[in-house]
């Protein structure tokens, strides 16, 4: 197992030095650089002079494989380099965010999982019921309506309607911080975030659920005369959790994904904000941090899927 | 105060935007390039006077030099290189207003809180908040639920507020303009711009060909008789916007009574496009050289730039010319426009109206836009400018931009369209605010501001 795990690692060296180079690529072909993006084109105050200065001292005008290297080299010793708009290490600036963002994502897989389980289980024991229609509707539903649009109608339904939520933001301000406030401000960013990802997982839940429930074991658990809640609990449901296992490790970068938008939404100062911001100002440096660090977590996220099927079923061995 | 003059324009920093302000002080551009330690025209009389002496007479010199004073016992002993490091850089706590820095939050909010001891009418607020949102329209919900207490408004959204009652807008007269630049730059200032550094040029590979009709003036006053202003002052200036006839509208002195205002004429446009050159076929479209003619307008991406592109459309579509909208995001907005993307540029903001002195950052032989975008080189215009600042006597300042402003009204390297009016969406609790035409200056009268 450890030299699975080692081999694993090793493998996801390269990967991430091939998203890196790619990022760098896409990112430098972008049309406008940092200093285009640091000029206010409305204050008039520019000149050709001045931009080829700048980009100067950014080092922007030296050829682009260079570039690369010298970034690579700083990333051996551990050194992400400092934001090209705010001076201020990259580091620290994705430090700051990094929790934010796995708090909010980490919730909002709970709340993908448990919903996402629990119906999709209910609608493979009740087969072809009003309740498996009904969730079979509202998974379709919910994976067809993009995050967007599900986030303003929360915010326009419970924030500014019913008044139950603020509308955006992490905590209010000029209070003492508490616990109970926080969540308040991640019911709505999770939800969004959650209900779109426990979707698919519905669909996967019952059709897993379906087929342990016709294996033999199952038949035979009930022929010893058990009660049906326990044949399912005990029976069924550890067996359906198998291949659920892999669905939910390769959620997990969707959710980073949902997060960019999410959190942008309702103002969450995490990640995704940053990725935004970072983008639309070309800050190259920042840029490239973040997708290292996106990369590392879902790649991780990834090996941790492949351990934890290996823990939950005895059949699997990697050697 | 001669620290924060030094650090602003010291060597280390040759993106600060006050580089071409205050290098009109004496020996200002020797310490720039790293010559002197000390800037000659800068002398400190006593505990509370400093003198500048500047290279030439500038009026505008005060106007152009509103700059925050840097506490030199504090950052006296940073290296410049370091300073944008420093941890007083997020923290400020020395400050000459009336409330003092609790703590700065990134991208989350900024918290002050009511001097003890203030020299002035001491504040009626004891903590402010100021949020820093990413999104505009995230700051606009959290007006209408109540969450926050002032806001700017963009013009578009003032309908939607004026019904709301917990929110009062106030107006102001804006400072900025509305424009749409012409690109006309010929073959020639194209090469000039792509020549590589070594040989003089910018070292830019622009790949434009220029449109010759563009290049006459002519043409140009076509489509300023083209267009009708009201329009576009309805639908993106929230109906109220004083219509501008060139970059000098303001303060009042400066500006020229008896410009040409291209009152809309389809049939004087559609003259002039045939003196030009232009022909009509008969379903009415103007062709250049047997061709239909089609003008791209370039502008960053938004609700508000897509109208004005629609509104052009239709408008210009009356004398025969196709517009293309071509929107593009804020970072790749100005390599665009001097990549020639467009030929009608969008441009809005600046503070022409604060002081005339401002359109020589746009409009003479140098200035980024004139030269890099444009392709206007007026040296009677340069001239006029120059003469403009270097004296202080109103009378006198007001002959130059007068007859500058006739310039532009003649030659029209951009449509001049409107100076708009700002908006601001306040909570009904909140009262004393005066905002000034400058949004950046909102918080000038802070010490006023009360809950009612």
């Amino acid at each position: 197992m450890s030299k699975y795990i080692l081999r694993r690692l090793a493998i996801s060296i390269p990967v991430l030095i091939g998203i890196t180079v790619l990022i760098f690529i896409f990112i430098n072909a972008a049309p406008g650089d940092p200093v285009s993006s640091m000029i206010d084109p409305t204050l008039g105050d520019f000149s050709a002079e001045r931009m080829a200065q700048a980009r100067a001292q950014l080092g922007l005008d030296r050829p682009l494989p260079l570039r690369y290297v010298l970034w690579l080299k700083e990333i051996v010793r551990g050194n992400l380099g400092y934001s090209m708009i705010t001076q201020k290490p990259v580091a620290y600036m994705i430090g700051h965010r990094l929790w934010a963002t796995i708090r909010l994502t980490l919730v909002a897989l709970a709340v993908s999982v448990v919903i996402g389980i629990s119906i999709g289980i209910l609608s493979a024991i009740k087969q072809y019921s009003w309740i498996d229609y009904l969730s079979t509707f509202l998974s379709f539903a919910a994976v067809s309506v993009p995050g967007f649009f599900l986030s303003l109608g929360l915010i326009y339904l419970l924030a500014l309607k019913l008044r139950w939520l603020p509308t955006s933001g992490m905590f209010t301000l000029g209070q003492p911080h508490s616990l109970w406030d926080y969540i308040r401000h991640m019911i709505m960013p999770a939800m969004v975030l959650g209900v779109g990802s426990a979707a698919p997982l519905v669909r996967y839940a019952r059709s897993s659920m379906l087929e342990s429930m016709s294996q033999e074991y199952v038949n035979t658990a009930r022929a010893k005369g058990q009660r049906e809640v326990w044949v399912i609990l005990k029976h069924a449901f550890p067996n359906a959790l198998i291949p659920l296992i892999t669905v939910i490790g390769l959620r997990l970068p969707g959710l980073f994904e949902g997060a960019v938008i999410v959190e942008q939404i309702f103002q969450w100062q995490g990640m995704g904000t940053l990725a935004i911001w970072a983008v639309t100002n070309r800050d190259y440096t920042l840029l490239m941090g973040l997708n290292l660090i996106s990369g590392i977590l879902v790649l991780s996220a990834n090996l941790l899927a492949d351990i934890a099927y290996a823990v939950v079923d005895p059949r699997v061995r990697y050697d | 105060m001669a620290f924060s003059y030094k650090i602003a324009i010291h060597p280390a920093f040759p993106r600060s935007s006050w580089v071409a302000a205050l290098s009109g002080i004496k020996g200002a551009s020797e310490y720039q390039k790293g010559e002197t330690d000390d800037i000659e025209g800068i002398k400190i009389l006593d505990d509370h006077t400093i003198q500048l002496e500047l290279k030439e007479p500038n009026a505008a010199f005060l106007f152009n030099t509103y700059l925050p004073i840097m506490p030199e016992h504090i950052l006296g002993g940073v290296k410049p290189e370091e300073l944008e490091q420093h941890p007083y850089v997020d923290a400020p706590t020395v400050t000459s207003g009336p409330y003092d820095f609790v703590a700065y939050e990134p991208e989350q909010y900024i918290h002050l809180k009511k001097k003890a001891d203030y020299w002035d009418t001491e504040p009626l607020i004891d903590e402010i908040f100021f949020k820093l949102l990413a999104s505009t329209a995230t700051g606009l919900a959290q007006l209408e639920a109540g969450e926050l207490d002032v806001i700017e408004i963009p013009a578009d959204e003032v309908e939607r507020f004026e019904g709301m009652e917990h929110v009062d807008i106030l107006t102001v007269e804006g400072i900025g303009y509305y424009v749409l630049h012409f690109d006309f730059r010929t073959e020639e200032q194209i090469a000039q711009l792509n020549k590589p550094k070594e040989e003089g040029g910018s070292g830019y590979s622009i790949v434009k060909e220029p449109k010759p009709y563009l290049q006459d003036k002519r043409f140009r006053q076509a489509l300023a008789y083209a267009l009708d202003v009201k329009p576009f002052i309805d639908i993106i200036g929230g109906g109220v916007a004083k219509p501008i006839y060139s970059s000098i509208f303001g303060p009042d002195w400066a500006v020229n009574p008896n410009l040409n205002k291209y009152d809309r004429d389809l049939e004087k446009a559609k003259a002039l496009m045939a003196e030009v050159g232009v022909t009509f076929d008969d379903k009415g479209t103007a062709l250049w050289e047997g061709k239909p003619i089609i003008l791209v307008y370039l502008s960053n991406t938004g609700e508000e730039p897509r109208k004005v592109g629609e509104i052009l459309q239709q408008q210009l579509g009356e004398v025969g010319i196709r517009v293309d909208i071509k929107l593009v995001t804020s970072a790749a907005f100005l390599p665009a426009a001097i990549n020639g993307e467009g030929d009608l540029v969008r441009n809005a903001g600046g503070r022409f109206g604060a002081d005339p002195s401002v359109s020589s950052l746009y409009y003479t032989c140098k200035a980024g836009w004139a030269r890099l975008v444009i392709g206007f080189c007026n040296e009677r215009f340069d001239e006029l400018l120059a003469q403009g600042a270097a004296v202080s006597d109103v009378k006198e300042r007001q002959k130059s931009y007068w007859e500058a402003s006739a310039i532009l009204n003649e030659e029209l390297p951009s449509l001049f369209l409107f100076s708009h009016s700002r908006f601001f969406g306040v909570n009904k609790g909140l009262g004393g605010l005066k905002p000034s035409a400058d949004p950046g200056y909102l918080t000038w009268n802070i010490e006023e501001w009360y809950f009612k």
